[in-house]
């Protein structure tokens, strides 16, 4: 929380905001024991969050240098941005540490505003207003929802607190019926942030009208947020509620990867591409989520942390390439790499990363997943996950085909800016490194929960 | 001791790394450290065989480290009988296809980067020992080979590449499930291939059958085995010649390798139950590959599906669990590698000089090009399987394994022989014999550096057709603890 408090108070230009968050990084550390609940037991100071704060802040430092680096944007409202930028990332930060469903439904609210404006920020685009106002409008009713599945689980135990919560669940039990049906309600809230299908439908649209950066921020940061608390609600605190939510989670999973697979077949917007492509990846993760095991649950972080290393890579080298190309459309990355062979390497070294081919560190990601999956006798979920990942490979290999295989048209591009070539090199090393020596992050998840 | 092992695996992964470091124009010195390096590699094999202990069970030139302790990963590496050829195999076939690779113009760097790479695949899917190892190196091949074909492949080369990675990756992907099942299932969880196979060959009957099944489409998608052999003929002739050589050559044996390495020690029990089924999958390859070979008029598609027929001929072997089918199947691979390596070549260097592979543009070339015509007869003989030359052996032994116990199958077969024979006696004769077809008359004999590529594979082939035992030897002991195996599940 110290790092929280730092970062709010810089918000005035990029290099202001990188330094708040590498102060926060570097302040996490300190606070790394796990101490005790704060502000009358609204957060929790537990290794869980450390995990979580940290990563967000690592989103945040990558966005932010992302941000630093885009040229196509609306650069004269960048005072603005940065203050959003911060304080979503508080907003995120307290989140993944609430310990309350108040202070998680502040947090989200917080959030979505701020993710809605955000991703409009292109005022005079429209475009970009259409995608604010589609986000807003599906965030508005998802989040509404979730509120109505909070209301009930208050009218069920009279008290919002998770541990006390927990408590009743254990001791004396509540009407399972109520409790689903409120649990489902949650669910929709945590799966629009986390787009889900069936609430995904947002996704492509929202990445490709927001400014890029944004799109980067929105496929990373709050679905980190609704996957922690999906664990934070239902792996740690309502355990028991066991035989719908694995049934109804399982069928999720698999419909969420076949469905941002198969649409990712026909897209010709790189943007939009990438959005399915995170769908997917979302099916994957919730895969581990699914299990509801110790190791799955290991899996869910190891590719939560991963992925914001494969997706903002991604992402970064889109906008190098968006910033002389001025063009999202695929088949104008003929011949990228001649033009400019690390960006296109950079990307495709992330492609691949996504695709799960080792030895990066998505297939790493991939395999632990499947892992838990079979290790809880999941084996046909594993079976349609691997599948999947199959036609994923079509829709990655083509944008790499498309760069390397065939001739480039048109110009040399200009050169690409500091702040982006960090980005792409730190995910790059990070992808190839995480994929044959995991150790750093595996021991950090044992040493965490062990 | 040296790690020799680790040498063989990583040298080309060292030089791929400098040749990224080295500027683009630099031709020269690229192509003449990526000959350095896999030449060193072939000296590193050279000395793997001379100091194999070809009586000695169990594996050899063991290096153990613990890797991902979480999951009980070990970066493990060893030869036995059953890979040390195909190690062999893969440094001479990595050597020969780097020296005919130096006409490569277009992209330098990167093509001899991802070849390079490629060689770093082969060589640790055949020394690996741990499960999860081998999945890495056996999934390391496709991206290499991806870009090889795709970038510098023929007219078509984009499609057969998606093809080849899709086709590959589908087999390989569940494999990896049938992997960690086989982890999840063995107590205590290991991927350690020696214990494995002590562990697994107890699971029950149709757990074994399920995961036999997963690893063989794997296997079965590379070798490849009927129905799953559409993606080769598209990849083979879409390859750059000397990339062909290492497609025909190493990756088929791969999924070979794949059978007499896991599916068959690890699930004795299933592969008893499938015996038969192989045995006419075998059968349908053999007579299915030489009859399309019969109808191309591509060279380079005709040598493709000879390919399909020859690994009929491996199946068959594994099929019969007899000492003398399995050792023929394992040495069939060997001699295939070296046989179709050079047909490869041959056609290649055709190629080079007419931008054709059509049959009917040729003929008359035996007066014109003797050398060319002597290699390429040889070769074909030994393809065919004259008595004498090594492809005899290896397929003489198959038959015999096979024969008392499916015999209706093995007579069918040979008709697939037959038809080999057929269509590779046409072929000499369109392309050497008849009247000297105009439009050949430019064409050079081979020079040089095309002989210095042929003069080992002929050589290895008059060798290991004459003594065929010295092949043999290098995996009789390998065998013998398989057929154990293999017997002491009923």
């Amino acid at each position: 929380m110290m790092g929280a408090t730092f970062i709010k108070r810089q918000n005035l230009l990029g290099f202001g905001a990188l330094i708040g968050v590498v102060w926060g990084m570097f302040l996490l550390p300190v606070s790394f024991q796990a101490g005790p609940a704060i502000l009358s037991n609204m957060l929790s100071h537990d290794s869980f969050s450390i995990f979580f704060r940290t990563v967000i802040l690592l989103i945040a430092g990558l966005i932010i240098l992302i941000s630093i680096g885009d040229k196509t944007g609306n650069q004269e409202d960048i005072g603005e941005y940065y203050f959003f930028l911060l304080t979503v990332t508080v907003a995120m930060m307290i989140a993944v540490s609430a310990n309350h469903l108040m202070m998680i439904y502040i947090a989200i609210e917080t959030i979505s505003i701020i993710s809605y404006i955000m991703a409009g920020f292109l005022k005079r685009n429209v475009i970009s207003s259409e995608a604010g106002m589609k986000y807003f409008l599906f965030g508005a009713v998802s989040t509404g929802v979730m509120l109505y599945g909070i209301s009930l689980l208050y009218g069920l135990f009279g008290t919002l607190s998770l541990p006390v919560m927990m408590q009743t669940v254990t001791t004396s039990g509540v009407n399972p019926a109520a409790l689903s049906l409120a649990a489902i309600l949650v669910i929709v809230g945590l799966g629009f942030k986390c787009s889900l299908v069936p609430f995904h439908m947002w996704t492509p649209d929202v990445y490709e009208g927001a400014p890029t950066p944004v799109s980067a921020l929105l496929s990373v940061g709050p679905k980190a947020v609704g996957f922690a608390l999906f664990i934070r609600i239902f792996m740690e605190n309502i355990v028991p509620l066991n035989f719908p939510w694995v049934n109804l989670a399982v069928a999720m999973a698999i419909v969420t990867m076949t469905v941002g697979n198969i649409a990712a077949l026909k897209q010709n917007n790189i943007k939009r591409l990438l959005a399915f492509s995170t769908i997917a990846q979302a099916g994957y993760i919730f895969i581990g989520l699914t299990v509801g095991t110790e190791a799955g649950t290991k899996a869910t972080l190891f590719y939560l942390f991963v992925y914001t290393l494969m997706n903002v890579g991604a992402f970064a080298a889109v906008i190098a390439i968006s910033n002389s190309l001025k063009s999202e459309a695929i088949e104008h990355y003929a011949g990228l790499y001649k033009k400019e062979p690390f960006t296109a390497i950079a990307l495709a070294i992330s492609l691949l990363s996504l695709a799960g081919l080792p030895p990066l560190s998505g297939f790493l990601a991939k395999f632990f997943v499947l892992a838990a999956a079979v290790e809880s006798k999941l084996i046909f979920l594993a079976i349609i996950a691997v599948l999947n990942s199959v036609i994923a490979l079509y829709y990655y290999i083509r944008v790499i085909k498309v760069m390397f295989l065939h001739e480039p048209t048109g110009d040399l591009l200009t050169s690409r800016s500091v702040a982006l070539s960090i980005v792409l090199t730190v995910t790059v090393i990070g992808n190839i490194i995480l994929g044959v020596w995991p150790h750093p992050v595996l021991n950090w998840l044992t040493n965490l929960f062990p | 001791m040296v790690p020799i092992l680790s040498g063989l695996v990583f040298l080309p992964l060292i030089g791929a790394l400098i040749i990224c470091l080295l500027p683009n124009r630099s031709g020269r010195l690229i192509k003449t450290l990526a000959l350095t390096v896999t030449g060193a590699a072939l000296g590193l094999s050279v000395i793997l065989l001379l100091r194999f202990d070809q009586s000695a069970v169990g594996m050899q030139f063991v290096e153990q480290v613990p890797w991902i302790a979480q999951f009980n990963i070990w970066y493990f590496l060893g030869v036995d009988g059953l890979s040390v050829g195909l190690v062999f195999l893969t440094a001479l076939l990595g050597f020969i296809a780097c020296v005919a690779s130096l006409g490569v113009e277009n992209r330098i760097k990167e093509y001899f980067i991802f070849y390079l790479l490629l060689m770093v695949g082969m060589t640790g899917t055949f020394v690996a020992l741990d499960l999860f190892l081998f999945y890495i190196f056996w999934e390391v091949v496709l991206i290499p080979m991806y870009f090889l074909i795709g970038i510098w492949g023929g007219p078509r080369r984009e499609y057969a590449a998606i093809k080849f990675f899709l086709y590959t990756l589908a087999g390989s992907l569940l494999m990896l499930v049938g992997i960690l099942v086989v982890y999840f299932t063995s107590n205590p969880h290991t991927f350690n291939m020696l214990e494995l196979a002590k562990i697994t060959p107890a699971f029950g009957g149709h757990l074994q059958i399920i995961l036999f099944l997963a690893f063989f489409i794997a296997f079965a998608i590379k070798v490849p085995v009927f129905p799953f052999h559409t993606w080769l003929p598209d990849a083979h002739v879409e390859a750059p010649t000397p990339i062909s050589v290492l497609l025909a050559g190493v990756l088929l044996k791969m999924g070979g390798y794949g059978f007499f390495r896991i599916c068959f020690p690890f699930f004795p029990e299933a592969a008893h139950y499938f015996a038969f089924a192989l045995a006419v999958l075998g059968c349908i390859n053999i007579v299915y590959g030489a009859s399309v070979a019969m109808a191309q008029t591509d060279f380079k598609k005709m040598i493709a599906y000879s390919s399909v027929s020859h690994m009929g001929f491996v199946m068959l072997g594994l099929a019969s669990m007899s000492a003398t089918g399995l050792n023929g199947g394992l040495l069939e691979m060997f001699n295939h590698g070296i046989i179709t390596g050079a047909m490869f070549l041959l056609v290649g260097i055709l190629y080079t000089r007419s931008h054709t592979r059509d049959l009917s543009q040729f003929g008359g070339l035996s007066g014109h090009m003797p050398i060319y015509a002597f290699f390429l007869t040889i070769m074909s003989l030994a393809s065919l399987g004259l008595p004498g030359l090594s492809g005899f052996v290896g397929e003489f032994l198959s038959l015999a394994g096979a024969f008392p116990v499916y015999q209706s199958i093995t007579i069918i077969s040979i008709v697939g022989l037959i038809i080999m024979v057929g269509f590779f006696l046409y072929m000499l004769q369109r392309v050497l014999l008849g009247p000297l077809n105009p439009n050949c008359q430019k064409y050079a004999d081979m020079n040089g550096q095309e002989i210095f590529t042929l003069v080992p594979l002929l050589v290895i082939t008059v060798i290991a057709g004459f003594c065929p035992m010295v092949v043999i030897n290098f995996q009789q002991t390998a065998i013998q603890s398989l057929t154990g195996l293999l017997g002491g599940a009923f």
